[in-house]
């Protein structure tokens, strides 16, 4: 039984229920438990458990000092590496970078697969509770 | 975190993080990510149409005749300079060494015994130092596709294949020293019997045919920035290669590298000396074009290279490269140093503010360039063993 939280839907259990509906284009979902039945809520596919806000912030941190961008720059989760400016070797001292910031070691094939700030988060708090 | 770093162009792997260095890394511990620009940049990439067991075939989206028209005139203004001073770093044939000059005599009746000393002294030399020497020799058999390079760049072309022009005296008897080096480099390899010529000539027409794609866009700027880079990093690499066939006992392999190696170091500061005058005449379009060589990556010659089974062949060839100590990541950072060095990059003025974001770039890369490669070693896996053609598929750990 999923347990649905306050802020976030656990995605592979409403998946395994669309699955029985045959719902295909969703924008919202239903979600009952235990009786209770909740309010639609909008459902964000690509969230399954969201990074912390902390993580993201500090990442953003990072990102800006590789890039030397102003302190207001807007930079949030979605933010592309690649769109910020930078190339692959910022992107690789980005990476280098969050492993300095919060222990961790990033694998090659994991390393190639972060493309923006939520990807690299994501990864951060993957890493930090296999630790 | 391994970084793949490819200093050669990137081969087929071309959407491996940060691959990029002549020599492909596949560790942070090779110079991958220097040899090739295999690195997801901002670029538009063509994705890598890599059809099973077909050469590796990755291109980018090809940039033509970049330079502004308005500069060719800087050539033909520089054609004196050219005559005088540029073609003094040619040598006369008649002085020129030949390969006859370090092989064992045809017409001699020693003949067969110089031969079986060759090969004596060859069985001495372990297999992953042939690796890598073929990878040279096949590198320098490519010849042809250099030539057509230097004849891709505008205002600094042979039109005719006779032109006289001193840029085009230079490049067909640049060509002519060059032939020199495959053709000693093969008979030596031939004579040796360590290695299985026929994989090494099928890669040598895989190769050929392949061409290269140094993102020089027709650009001599952005050429002889090029071509001075490599002229170092062939000059360093056959230098090694040199030193280490004096380790393994033989001292006439150590004269052929040597005797190549010298020849690399002349065509450097030939190289060198053009771009040198570019910054002169130009030094803000130099620090750009110098900038931008460098974001793109300084790819290998031979980063196209396959042999008709090893997808990676250029990366594994790398890797061992890089493990000898022959050629490393390391070097294209000294390279590069030594560059801006001789640039003197660093004391440019009246720079635009394009120029002068350039100029940071290219001033600050060398140590970010060793830091990566530091940290790869630090982390460097253990090397897994593979066969190569090149040695009727013997291993060699990478």
């Amino acid at each position: 039984m999923a347990s649905v939280t306050a802020s976030s839907v656990s995605f592979s259990s409403v998946a395994s229920s669309l699955k029985k509906n045959q719902v295909s284009q969703l924008k919202t979902v239903s979600v009952s438990f235990g009786g209770k039945s909740f309010k639609p809520v909008p459902l964000r596919f690509r969230v399954a458990c969201a990074a912390k806000p902390e993580t993201v912030e500090k990442v953003c941190e990072i990102v800006r000092k590789q890039l030397a961008l102003p302190a207001d720059s807007a930079i949030t989760g979605e933010s592309k590496f690649a769109s910020l400016g930078a190339d692959s070797l910022d992107t690789v001292e980005i990476v280098m970078g969050l492993e300095e910031e919060f222990g961790i070691s990033v694998e090659e094939e994991s390393a190639q697969s972060i493309t923006t700030v939520q990807e690299a988060a994501d990864m951060i708090e993957k890493l930090n509770e296999k630790k | 975190m391994a970084l793949k770093l490819s200093l050669n162009s990137i081969n087929c792997q071309s959407q491996k993080y940060s691959s990029f260095a002549l020599p492909q890394m596949a560790s942070l511990g090779s110079p991958k990510f220097f040899m090739a620009s295999t690195l997801r940049s901002n670029s538009k990439e063509v994705e890598t149409l890599k059809k099973p067991f077909s050469p590796p075939r990755e291109v980018h989206v090809q940039v033509t005749h970049s330079m502004p028209p308005q500069k060719l005139e800087i050539f033909k203004s520089l054609e004196n300079w050219a005559e005088q001073d540029l073609l003094a770093h040619l040598k006369p044939v008649e002085k020129c060494w030949q390969p006859q000059d370090f092989l064992p005599d045809p017409a001699s009746d020693g003949f067969h015994d110089q031969v079986k000393e060759l090969r004596e002294r060859a069985k001495e030399i372990p297999d992953d130092y042939f690796i890598v020497l073929v990878g040279d020799m096949v590198t320098e058999e490519a010849l042809p596709t250099y030539q057509t390079m230097l004849n891709t760049l505008d205002g600094v072309r042979d039109e005719t294949g006779a032109s006289l022009t001193p840029w085009a005296v230079w490049t067909r008897a640049w060509t002519a020293e060059e032939n020199r080096h495959g053709d000693l480099l093969n008979k030596y390899l031939y004579l040796s019997g360590r290695v299985d010529m026929k994989q090494i000539e099928k890669t040598i027409q895989f190769l050929i045919g392949s061409g290269m794609d140094p993102r020089t866009e027709n650009n001599p700027y952005l050429g002889f920035i090029y071509t001075s880079f490599q002229e170092r990093a062939t000059f360093i690499s056959h230098g090694n290669t040199a030193r280490l066939a004096k380790e393994h006992g033989d001292v006439n392999l150590a004269q052929i590298c040597g005797t190549i190696a010298s020849d690399e170091k002349r065509h450097e500061t030939a190289y060198t000396k053009i771009v040198e005058k570019l910054f002169e005449i130009d030094p803000d379009g130099t620090v750009l074009a110098f900038s931008d060589m460098m974001r793109k990556k300084i790819s290998m010659p031979a980063h196209l290279m396959y042999d008709g089974s090893d997808d990676n062949l250029f990366e594994h060839f790398s890797a061992v490269a890089q493990r000898l100590g022959v050629y490393t990541a390391r070097d294209y950072a000294d390279i590069l140093e030594f560059l801006v060095g001789r640039w003197k990059v660093a004391d440019l003025i009246g720079l635009s503010a394009e120029g002068l974001k350039a100029q940071d770039y290219v001033c600050g890369l060398p140590p970010r360039i060793r830091r990566l490669e530091e940290r790869a070693q630090g982390r460097a896996k253990q090397a897994p063993i593979i066969p190569f053609s090149w040695i009727f598929d013997r291993e060699v750990m990478l």
